[in-house]
Parts: C-alpha cells; structure tokens; sequence
C-alpha cells in the first residue's frame, strides 16, 4: 500500500490536505494531514466520498455517443475525435469558430485548466464566457475598499474576541473554520449570526439575527449609522486609513433605527446590540458568506458590511478582518480574480466575442453573425447550475452539437450529442491554491486513469492532431501526453519561488510565498488613494453604482397581481455537496436519498401544509414538486430548497431563478427569487 | 481512567464523516452503519438548542447487550475491554437491538445476524485510534483516556447506569441562540407533534408472534395444572401440539433458525434464556407426565417450571420504557398463566381476584396515559374490556357451574387484545427515543 499526501481541488474554502491510500490501483482510505494548519483534523464527507467516486460504478470510463434513439452508446476516441474534428473544421470555414462556445466553470481546480483554452487560441478561437456563478461581487467590493482580497489566516479566528458569521453556514459549508470558532469561544468570544434560517452555525451564536433575504446592506448601513452617532468608532484609526468617511457617514443619515428595522424585520434591540458589540468588543472578525452578494444588490451589500470592519478599525490585527476570500496561495496566476472573470480591455482577436455566465441561456439564444452552433462543456453543469433552467435546456437543444467532458452522467451530459469521460483528482498531477487557507499543494497523480478515461489536456492534445495541427505548433499551445510532461511544466513554475521546492510540496503543503498572516498588518491599500476607500470613484466608473456604499432594494418581479409570488427562494448549500457534485454517490445518497423544501410552520399554516407533504415550488419562469419540512425557526416568507439537486433527482432552484447579474464583477444575482408553494395537486391528500 | 471515547458537543456540526469514516474502514453494507447521528431538535424548537450526537457502541463496563444475549454471542475482551460481538454465536433474536440504549447492535436482514462497532480492535492493535475519531474534521470526536464518571443528565444521552465507555463534554451554551421568535403560538402547537414521531423499534407488524408466543405460554400453564391437578380433562396431543407450535413460532423470527438451541446457553444472565430453557423444561417434564401421570412430583415440577417460565417472560421485557410508576401490566404473562389455570381448575373466586387485578392494572394505565396526554388505542381498549372484562362477568355463574366455550373464547379474545396493547405500548431506549423523552419534558417544564 502507497500514502500520498493530496489537497481537495474543489470549489471550497477549506481546501483540505489529506493522505489516500492506495492498494493495487485503489483508493482504499483517506487519513487527515496534520501539515495543513487549517485543516489539521480531517476532511468531511466528500472528501471521504473519494474513496467511492474514484471507482463509482457510475463513472463515464469511455467516450459515448447519442444514438438516433437517444441512447448512449460507446464509441472509440478515434471515432470521437474524428467526429468532433470534423464538425469544428466545417464550423470554422462554414460560421468561423465563434459558432462554437466554449463553457468552462468550478469542477475543479488546478494550474492545468490554463490549457483548455490555450486549445481553444489554437484552434482559432471561440466564443468563451466572462463573469463568474460565485462571488466576484463580493470580490470586486472588496477589491474597491480594500484595494485586495486577503484576510488573516483561517487560524487567526481563534483570537477574535467578537465574531460575525454574517450569511454565512461553515458548520455545513467550511467545517473546518468551526475548529477555530470554537477555539474563540472557549476562550469566551460572543458569535453572532445573521442568516434568515436558524442553521447549525448559529447553534453555536450567542445571538442569531434574522433579516429578510437581500436586506443586509440595510441593516449593515443601519448599524453603521448607529456607530457612528453613538460614536462607537475607532476615530484614529477612520482619521488615518479611510477615505470618505464623512461623505458616508452624512450618506447613511436616513438608515435610522426605526426605518432600518422596517427595511430588515429587525427588532431594534437587536440592532443595537449588535452596534454596540462591534463598537466595544475587540477584535472582531467578520465573515460573510457568499449568498448575499449573489443579489442584484451584491456588490453595495459586501461594500456596506466592510464599512463595519472599517468603522471599528477591525483591519490589518490580529484577531481582527473582514474574511471574505483570501487569494493569497494563488501565486502562479497572472491574472487573480475577480479580475480574470472580466472581459479584457484588449480582447484577444481570436476570443473576441464573450458572452455573461449570469445571462447563459438568454445571451445563447441571442448570438448572431455567427449563431451559435456548438457547445463544449468542460467542469460544469450549466444546465442545473447556471439561473434559468429552461432558457437554458431550450438554447442547448438549438444547436447542432454538443460535447461534454464530463465524470458523470449529468443533467448537462445527458444533453451531449458525444461525452468524453473525464479525469478525476487522483488521475493528473496539478498544483492548487485556496480562497481560504494560505496553502500552495500538490495533488499528484496517484492512480492510472479509470478506464480510457484521459486526461483533458491530453484529450485537447489528441484532437489538436486530429484537426491537423503539427506537433511544433501544438507544442506552443499545449504539454504533450503523459504525468511526466504535466509534472515538468509544474517543476518549472514553481522553480520561479525559491521559496517552493517540487519535492517537499509533494509531502507537505507550504506556505504561499509573500503570504501575509495578519492581512494588511502594514495598514498598505492598493486602492487609488492608497487608503481604505469607504468613498470609491472607481465603483462609480467601473460599474455605474453609486461612490458610496448603499442599500439597493431587491427586484422583485413585476407581475399583474400584487405578491402572486410572496415568497422569497433561498438556495444554499448543504454539507452533502459542492453545488451539483458528489449527490449522485451512495455515499452522500443514505444521508440525502431526496431533495426537499423548507418552509416555517407560519407559511405551511397558512396554505394548509403538512409536514412531509409534497408540494409545487413556482414562479413564471418554471417550477419544481418536491417533498416539504416543516422548520419552526427559519424566518417566515422565505422557502429553502438546496442548490445542487439535479433535474434527474426532482429538479434543480435553478428552474425558478432569472438569469441577471450582479451590480459589479460581474457575478450571478441568483437570489432575487420569488415563488408561490402550493401543495401537488393530486397529492396523498385533497 | 479508561481508553474510551471522549465527545464535545460544542464541536460536533452533525456533519457524518465519522460514519463514512466507519463505513470506509469496516467496508460494510451502508444502509445500516455501525454509527449514527442524531439530532436533537431537529424541527428547531426556538426555545431549545440543536445540537448531535454521534453514537456507535460505547463498549459498557455493565453491557446490557452482553448480559442479556441468550445466546452468549458477546464477549468482553481483554486489554481496552472492547465488547466484541461473536458471529457464529448469534442466532439474529434481535433482543441486543432492545437492550441496548444507543442503537449499537444493528441487525443485518441479508446475512441474518448482528453487527455492530468493534472499536477498530485491529486499529487499536496497531496503535491508532479507531477510524471515527481518527477522521473527525472537527475534533468532535476522539478517542483517549477517559473517566467514567457519575455523569449529571446530559438531555438526549442516557447512562443508563450501565456505565458507557463515553465522556460527553457539555454544551457551554445550553440554550439555543438568542433571536426573535416569529412562528406563530398555533403553529408551534404542531411541534409537539413533530417531535413525537420516532417509530418504536418494537412494533407488531415484525413481532406479531411474540403475542402469540406468549399467549401460548400462559394459556398452556392454566391448562395443564388443571389438568396434572385433576380438575379436567386434558389432551396430550393438544399439549404437545401447542407447545410445538409455540416453540416454532419462537423460532420463527430468528434470524439464523438452525442455531436456535443456543438460544437457553446464556442462563446465568439472560432472562431470555431462562424463559426458553423453563419454557423447554416445561413442555419436556409436561409430555413425560402423561406417560406417568402416577409421579405427581413430576407433575408438580412441571406446572412449577411452567410458572418459571411465564415470570421469565416478564421479565425478559424489563427493558422497556416505563411509561407507568407501576410496571406490572395488565397483560402479563405470569398474570395470564394464574388466570388461566383459575379458570380451568373452576375456582371463581380466585379467578375473580386476578381478573379484578388485571381490571385493575389495565384501567390504571389508561387513566395515566389519560392524565399524561399519552395516545393509545381506543377502540381495542374497548374490546379489551368489553370482551374480557364485562362480557364475561354476565356470563359468570354459569360458566363455572358448566364449562362453557364461549366463555373461555372470550377470556382469550380479551388477553389476546390486551397483549396486543401491550406491544402497541412497548418501546424501548435509543438515541432518538431518548432525545424525544428529553425534549418532550423541556417542553412540559417550559409550560408550566
């Protein structure tokens, strides 16, 4: 038996180190990697469902091609590379390559992803994707204040005397952050959280305040307010570092208790509290989440939370940040994020048409000179993942060809004319980062490719050859065939850091070069004024929001009758999944065998629900049945139903949501989403 | 100080890794892992916190499982004092599944038998900790040196006085969070509904046939002392029949039937086993006793075996809940058996005081259940009295001047209801019974 030491390379902030062990081609268990400060104790459970995935009986293992029939049938690579070469070469000189739409999201991360659309530039070009599902609002605000996205590091928690989960679920979506609130509690530290549901973080807060959805740049201008005229605020700190701190202050004069309580559904006292905690307990750290930046409000909303942090000087100490994203690890990257979501000032000419990951559907349909005509997807799942559901299903089945490079048979697989099996984390080396933790990692290649599965750089390798492309200029685009090639090209980037070194990473994480614990300990903003910039110009010019951060009501949709729709849609996520993976295995499946709605006990009254009914969730746009909880906690007015399920398993949020974006970085406003819930028709009871 | 498990509810999120964890090193079926959590509050009651519990065998000092096994199908290993579970000892009776208070012995339907936690015995052997609290992301779980302690009642978690090798830290914050409570007074009626739902483990539809095995017993008692004593005439073959009969329906629900003799090898502890092995007894010395009726010693022996064995049969379900101060029900077996024999020996006074004393532990228990807003079967309470109590008063007189068969069809039709009560009744301790116990009382101490 061989142990490797490995890093998770999903979307998610724990970014966990991990040993796998490997018997006769197997993953057969998991251990912790205490090398990983931030992830000392272990990895949840789908990490732990590696040990499934790896060999799921239910893994693509070779390329399958849709009958006449609508069935999928097992073809050669030959066969499907010939296939999909062909149709790229007929659209290129019959439509030019921009009738082909290369979609590429979060499945998984790595410095390797960088060839995918080096394939692409070779081929001549596509059109591609700008903007982000996630949380480039919240980046982009950051970006604007603070002048960059770093935070202390995930240890630091511990030294908070005050902490804010602000949105934010980490006991089911950043486990391993409950490590170290748990250690500022133990050592008396008051949590408090804000979340419309009661969730198992807030289990642990000491007070637990519930806004209506979309109201928090409201109730954070609100507290500010209350700051500022108690003068609950570190003045020196305002004085040195800060710009426009009088501007806002003057600003958010008209958020008075009273009116701000209305906007939220707030009682005052809690308002209060909060105000005066954030003003006397020090340090704080403040960590939102990412689901209220996906409003349309997004962007003001993380700008008006930071204004917090800022007003009680909670920046650059120990113990005390605004904990958003610490991009810090991400040292091989030229282009961070938010940054690479945008479009380019210069586009290259070959990529000259991107069209809005929020808006996919609708900005599908509406391509013309060319039309498009062909997808390929490659990491992601846009038909359940991306807003708008049916726009979406309708704008894929409009075109010619599809081809999806997928693990599994997806909703977004299910709609390929030719699927390519993918690789999975243990199957290629790569080298990752994490929004969370300040680590750079290895996750090598610790087992042969399932099946005739390949790895896509090898894939793209193949077709490059098959289109007729010579080896010296395939060569500058993209690695040649096999993990030694992979590994040469990882050992030369991380040569740059001499600080690195390729054969202790193998064992050990390490510290990103330049990583600083306490972020902007040395009170430097990369800001146009050098300062903290509550007042942003460039806010204003970039994205047309005003200079100052401010509460933006949510859109609600207009409709002929008034609340037909009186419910607002929340999608979070659950500790079973990582958005629409890992659901699908047996594993996850005996802790989540169905999907479901939430509902409070008020809202099922009043349409005469009962526990563990089944009901229609439904706006204009689309609608879904599926079984009902009833909660006595979560705030009246607001349904759950968690991201991820696939339409396969009873249907995905995304059939209600409308696909907008947000008001800066170009993020995916989900959120403004209301629905009515009726209970099925035809149900178990009339 | 002992090696055990030490658990912080501070720390657990609910999160299962330590059941995957299990999963994975014990590579078993996944439908019914070795470790569970359970949720206390799951519907969020704002008044009460939420919070888990993750609980797999706690490996007892005084392991019921072990002392009540009939089989002897559990050991006690030496060096970290695991209690191992034998597979070629058990017989699949599912008595463990009853006993024990943290659902540690599951019953596996495929292979027909018990498995439960081993505390990674052969991790233990190499020096690590098992893989549950190997794996915790959070540090929730771990295993280390221990102190078995007098515990003060943690809601949600039973000792049991059986000594778990668990040391539970408390929840520093024994509330939930403060916030503003929205939910309506007439909706949050319905929580106490919601959270009364966890199915009894013990339920008719799988042991139906302990009613009729037990009914048997008491029914075959009254028989054949009346009879070995001389007040009737009885028939061997009906005895025998019977008695088989009782025996393969006994058998019936094991889940390994061909091992069913190990059932009477744990008598030292079992009480399940003393009643198998009486109830034998009896059957056997009872048979002998026709081929010589003259050894009235025999015959004696016998009718006392037989009572042996219906007190061990009550016995054997002292692991229920006590849902009632006094835990003597009206349906007991032991009861059943003097009723009976009173019957067919004709001796009405006698008869007249052990149905007067079933009448009264049966009405008893409603009026409890009454005054403590308990549900319970209405409709069969009513035949139970109306069929075995009233009916048979007006027949009275002249039953016992003539035998007559309707009165006895009545007497068996109300002890057969009222048995059946019995196990609509019957519930035993787990983790999710415990914490609906709990919050249930939360909830009544909140009220009032």
């Amino acid at each position: 038996m061989a142990i490797f030491s490995t890093a998770c390379p999903r979307n998610c902030y724990s970014t966990c180190s991990f040993k796998v062990h490997v018997e006769q081609g197997r993953v057969v268990d998991v251990d912790p990697h205490p090398g990983n400060k931030a992830t000392p104790e272990g990895i949840c459970i789908k990490g732990l469902s590696y040990v499934e995935r790896a060999h799921s009986s239910k893994r693509i293992l070779h390329p399958l091609k849709k009958n006449k029939d609508g069935k999928f049938e097992v073809i050669s690579w030959d066969n499907a590379l010939e296939e999909i070469a062909e149709k790229l070469q007929n659209l290129k000189s019959k439509c030019g390559p921009h009738s082909i739409l290369y979609y590429t999201a979060s499945g998984m991360s790595g410095l390797n992803n960088r060839y995918s659309s080096r394939f692409w530039e070779l081929f001549g070009g596509a059109t591609t994707m700008y903007g982000n599902l996630c949380w480039p609002a919240g980046l982009e605000a950051t970006q604007l204040t603070l002048g960059d996205n770093k935070h202390n590091d995930p240890w630091d928690i511990a030294n908070a005397k005050l902490i804010v989960l602000w949105g934010k679920n980490p006991a089911e979506t950043h486990i391993q952050q409950m490590i170290f609130i748990e250690q500022a509690q133990a050592e008396g530290a008051k949590l408090v959280v804000i979340d419309p549901r009661r969730t198992q973080s807030s289990e642990r807060a000491d007070l637990l305040i519930q806004p209506k959805p979309g109201t928090d740049a409201a109730l954070a201008l609100g507290i500010a307010n209350l700051m500022i005229k108690n003068n609950w605020i570190d003045r020196a700190f305002i004085d040195k570092h800060v710009l426009g701190f009088k501007e806002f202050a003057k600003s958010i004069e008209h958020f008075t208790p009273a009116k701000t309580s209305e906007i939220t559904d707030i009682p005052l006292k809690y308002m209060e509290e909060l105000a005066f905690d954030i003003g006397h307990i020090h340090p704080m750290t403040l960590s939102p989440g990412y689901g209220m930046q996906r409003f349309t409000n997004g962007g003001q909303t993380i700008r008006s939370l930071l204004s917090l942090s800022i007003l009680s000087g909670n920046i650059g100490k120990p113990g005390a940040c605004f904990h958003y994203a610490n991009l810090q690890s991400y040292v091989f990257d030229k282009v961070k994020e938010p940054m690479s979501y945008y479009p380019e000032i210069e586009p290259n000419p070959k990529f000259r048409r991107i069209i809005s990951m929020a808006r996919l559907g609708a900005d599908m349909l509406a391509q013309k000179d060319p039309g498009l005509k062909m997808i390929w997807v490659e990491r992601g799942n846009p038909v359940t993942q991306n807003p708008d559901t049916n726009k979406i299903l309708k704008a894929f089945r409009q075109l010619e060809f599809r081809v999806v490079v997928e693990q599994f048979m997806t909703d977004t697989a299910q709609e390929a004319d030719i699927i390519l099996p993918a690789k999975n984390m243990f199957e290629q080396t790569d080298i990752i980062g994490s929004y969370w933790n300040p680590y750079v990692q290895i996750k090598p290649k610790v087992l042969d490719p399932a099946g005739e599965v390949k790895p896509e750089t090898e894939i793209y390798y193949l077709l490059a050859k098959q289109l007729g492309f010579k080896e010296t200029e395939i060569k500058e685009y993209l690695p040649r065939p096999g993990d030694e090639n992979i590994v040469n090209n990882l050992r030369e980037q991380v040569r740059q850091f001499p600080e690195l070194d390729f054969e202790s990473l193998k064992e050990n994480p390490a510290i990103a070069p330049g990583n600083q614990s306490i972020a902007f300990a040395d009170l430097k903003f990369n800001t146009p004024s050098g300062k903290i910039e509550l007042f942003s110009e460039q806010a204003n010019k970039k994205w047309g929001v005003n200079e100052l951060p401010t509460f933006e009501p949510v859109i609600k949709e207009e409709s002929d009758q008034k609340d037909k729709y009186p419910l607002q849609l929340m999608s979070p996520n659950t500790k079973n999944r990582i958005h629409s993976q890992f659901g699908n295995l047996e594993v996850i499946r005996q802790f989540a065998p169905e999907a479901y709605a939430v509902i409070s006990a008020t809202d099922a009254a009043a349409r005469q629900i009962l526990d563990g009914e089944r009901v229609r969730i439904f706006n204009d746009r689309g609608e879904l049945t599926t079984k009902v909880k009833i909660n006595f906690s979560i705030k009246p007015g607001c349904v759950v139903y968690y991201n991820g399920w696939w339409l396969q398993e009873g249907g995905t949020p995304n059939l209600l949501t409308k696909g907008r974006e947000t008001d800066m970085g170009y993020g995916t406003a989900f959120h403004d989403c209301f629905v009515e819930i009726h209970l099925e028709k035809g149900g178990d009871r009339d | 100080m002992t090696k055990g498990f030490f658990f912080d509810l501070n720390k657990c999120v609910g999160c299962h890794a330590c059941v995957v964890a299990c999963e994975i090193e014990n590579g078993r079926d996944q439908h019914q892992p070795w470790r569970a959590i359970s949720a206390f509050n799951a519907y969020q009651h704002p008044d009460l916190p939420v919070f888990h519990y993750s609980l797999a065998c706690n490996h007892c000092e005084d392991a019921p499982c072990m002392n009540d096994c009939p089989a002897a199908a559990f050991v006690k290993e030496d060096g970290i004092q695991t209690i191992k579970h034998l597979a070629d000892n058990c017989i699949g009776c599912k008595y463990c599944t009853w006993s024990c208070p943290y659902d540690a012995p599951r019953f596996i339907k495929t292979t027909g038998i018990i498995e439960k936690c081993t505390l990674c015995q052969h991790r233990l052997e190499e020096g690590k900790k098992p893989s549950c609290a190997n794996l915790c992301p959070t540090g929730a779980l771990d295993f280390a040196e221990i102190e078995i302690k007098e515990q003060s009642r943690i809601p949600g978690f039973t000792e049991a006085g059986i000594n778990p090798k668990i040391e539970i830290v408390e929840l520093r914050r024994k509330k939930g969070p403060e916030m503003a409570t929205q939910i309506s007074k007439t909706a949050i009626k319905n929580y106490r509904n919601l959270a009364s739902t966890t199915p009894s483990k013990i339920n008719l539809k799988k042991d139906w046939v302990l009613v009729l095995f037990t009914l048997l017993i008491a029914f075959l008692n009254g028989y054949f002392a009346a009879g070995m004593m001389g007040f009737m005439e009885i028939s061997p073959w009906l005895f025998a029949g019977l008695g088989l009969i009782s025996l393969g329906l006994s058998s019936f629900h094991l889940g390994k039937k061909r091992r069913a003799w190990r059932a009477v090898i744990h008598v030292k502890n079992s009480w399940l086993s003393r009643e198998i092995l009486f109830y034998m007894l009896f059957l056997g010395t009872g048979m002998m006793w026709f081929f010589v009726p003259d050894l009235k010693y025999l015959g004696y022996s016998s009718i006392l075996l037989g009572f042996v064995a219906a007190w061990s049969a009550d016995k054997v379900y002292r692991v229920l809940i006590k849902t009632t101060r006094i835990e003597w029900h009206s349906s007991s077996i032991f009861l059943s058996s003097l009723l009976f024999m009173s019957i067919f020996t004709g001796n009405h006074r006698f008869a007249a005081i052990i149905l007067g004393l079933k009448l009264l532990l049966f009405f008893y228990r409603k009026i409890y259940f009454q005054i403590h807003h308990i549900s319970y079967n209405r409709w069969l309470s009513f035949f139970r009295v109306g069929l075995g109590f009233v009916l048979p008063v007006f027949i009275w007189p002249a039953y016992f001047e003539q035998f007559s068969f309707s009165f006895l069809l009545l007497i068996i039709s109300g002890e057969f209801i009222d048995r059946i009560l019995f196990y609509l009744d019957a519930d035993v301790i787990s983790p999710t019974k415990q914490i609906e116990k709990d919050i249930l009382k939360t909830l009544d101490n909140l009220a009032s």
